[in-house]
C-alpha cells in the first residue's frame, strides 16, 4: 500500500497567513460598508448653528436748503439804493440730511456795487419776526458775523445744524459810496455748504 | 572677513536697519492715530439777489417859442425885442428827486420870468392849473438857483415858460436833480 503523497502546492497556507487574510477582509468589508452609509446618508448629524443679523445700514445723505423765512424772498431784487441803505434777508437754514453735520458758506458781493457792499450774520433761537419790516429775535440772538466788506468772499460758520438755524443776513451799501456809483448793479451771493465726514466709530450707534 | 556691501557703499546690515526703522516708524504714526483720507459727501446751496442804485437826472425839452436847447442847456440870447421859450422838464431819475433850476443871466437882461405849470402850456400862453413863479430877475442879479420846494416823482414833468423884456447878452437855464432822501434806510421790504 502507498501511503497518498501530499501535492507540493501553495494551497496549503500556514495559519498565520490565515489568519492576516481574515483580518484584510474583514477591515475591507468595514471599509466598504462605511463608505456605503456615508454615502447614503445613513448616519445621524447634530449640527448646531446660529447667525447674528445685524439692523438695516444705511448710508446717510447731506442735503442744505435755504427756505426763505420772515415773508421774505431771498433773490428779490432790491432797486435805487442810495449811500448807506441796508437790507435784511431770512433764511430758515434747513438741514435735510439725515445726519447732523457742520454748515460753513461764504458772502460775496458782486459787479459794480461789490466794493461798496458788507454783511452781517446774525441766527436767533428762533423764527425771526418781522412785525412792520422791523426783525425781531424773541429767543437768544447769536452774532456769526460782524459787518465786513464781501468783495471778496468772506466765510460764514454756521456751526452744526441738526434741523434748522434760523439766520438773518443784513446787507449794508456804503454810506461813502461815490456819485460814480449811480445806476451802477450788482449782486450779493450766500452759499452754504455741508459735507458728511465719516470715518467715525459707529459700534454703539 | 569681507563685509558685503550695497552698490552704493552701504553695509548690508546698515541697510536692514534702516528698512526696520522705517517700517517701526510707520506702526507707530499708524497707532498714534493719524487720520487717514475719508472721501466727504458734500452739499451746497446758494441765493442771490441783483442790487441796482439810483440815478439822479433830469431831461430839459424846448417844446415851442424862442431859444435853443443844447447839451442839455436852454439858451435866449442875441436879440433885444422880447421873447419867450417853452420848454418841459422832466425828472428822468430812477427815484424821488429834489429837482434843481441853474440860470445865469448877461448884465444887460432886463428882466427874466421863469414860470412853471404842471401841465403844457396852452397855445395862448395859458396854464390850466396853478403856476408857479420859479423867479423873476433884473439886472444885476446875474445867477441864481431855484429849487422845487417838493421832490418830483421818476418820471413827473414840469412845463416852464421862460420870458424876457429885451435880451443882448443871453439867458442860459439848466437842470439838476438830486436824491429826495438823504437818510439811509431800511430796504428790507423793497
Amino acid at each position: 500500500m502507498t501511503s497518498p503523497t501530499l501535492p507540493l502546492t501553495h494551497t496549503t497556507t500556514c495559519p498565520d497567513q490565515r489568519t492576516r487574510r481574515r483580518r484584510r477582509l474583514a477591515l475591507t468589508a468595514a471599509a466598504v460598508a462605511g463608505v456605503s452609509m456615508v454615502t447614503t446618508g445613513a448616519f445621524a448629524s447634530w449640527n448646531a448653528s446660529t447667525t447674528a443679523t445685524s439692523g438695516a445700514l444705511n448710508a446717510a445723505n447731506g442735503t442744505v436748503t435755504m427756505v426763505d423765512a420772515n415773508g421774505g424772498t431771498f433773490n428779490s431784487a432790491v432797486a435805487n439804493l442810495l449811500p448807506g441803505d441796508y437790507f435784511h434777508r431770512y433764511v430758515n437754514l434747513t438741514n435735510d440730511g439725515s445726519a447732523t453735520a457742520p454748515f460753513a458758506g461764504t458772502l460775496a458781493g458782486t459787479g459794480d456795487l461789490g466794493a461798496q457792499l458788507s454783511a452781517a450774520v446774525d441766527t436767533c433761537s428762533v423764527p425771526w419776526t418781522a412785525p412792520g419790516g422791523v426783525s425781531t429775535c424773541t429767543g437768544t440772538t447769536t452774532p456769526l458775523l460782524a459787518s465786513a466788506p464781501i468783495t471778496s468772499p468772506v466765510n460764514v460758520t454756521y456751526g452744526t445744524i441738526a434741523s434748522v438755524q434760523y439766520v438773518r443776513y443784513t446787507f449794508t451799501f456804503s454810506s461813502a459810496a461815490p456819485a460814480t456809483m449811480q445806476g451802477k448793479t450788482g449782486a450779493i451771493a450766500a452759499t452754504v455748504n455741508t459735507a458728511l465726514v465719516g470715518g467715525r466709530n459707529r459700534t454703539t450707534s | 572677513m569681507m563685509r558685503k556691501r550695497r552698490p552704493d557703499g552701504r553695509p548690508i546690515t546698515a541697510c536692514i536697519a534702516t528698512c526696520a526703522t522705517t517700517a517701526l516708524s510707520a506702526c507707530l504714526l499708524l497707532a498714534a492715530g493719524v487720520p487717514t483720507a475719508v472721501a466727504a459727501w458734500p452739499a451746497s446751496t446758494t441765493r442771490s439777489a441783483t442790487l441796482t442804485t439810483a440815478s439822479f437826472t433830469t431831461t430839459l425839452v424846448k417844446v415851442s417859442g424862442d431859444g435853443t436847447l443844447s447839451s442839455g442847456s436852454y439858451t435866449l440870447n442875441g436879440l433885444v425885442t422880447p421873447q419867450t421859450g417853452y420848454l418841459k422838464l422832466t425828472n428822468s431819475s430812477t427815484a424821488p428827486a429834489v429837482v434843481k433850476l441853474d440860470y445865469r443871466m448877461s448884465s444887460l437882461v432886463a428882466e427874466t420870468t421863469i414860470t412853471a405849470c404842471p401841465r403844457p402850456w396852452g397855445a395862448d400862453g395859458s396854464c390850466t392849473g396853478a403856476t408857479t413863479l420859479a423867479d423873476s430877475r433884473l439886472l444885476g442879479n446875474p445867477t441864481g438857483t431855484y429849487t422845487w420846494p417838493s421832490a418830483l416823482a421818476p418820471g413827473a414833468e414840469l412845463f416852464l415858460r421862460v420870458s424876457t423884456t429885451g435880451v443882448t447878452g443871453g439867458v442860459t437855464l439848466s437842470t439838476s436833480a438830486s436824491a429826495a432822501r438823504t437818510a439811509p434806510a431800511d430796504r428790507t421790504l423793497g
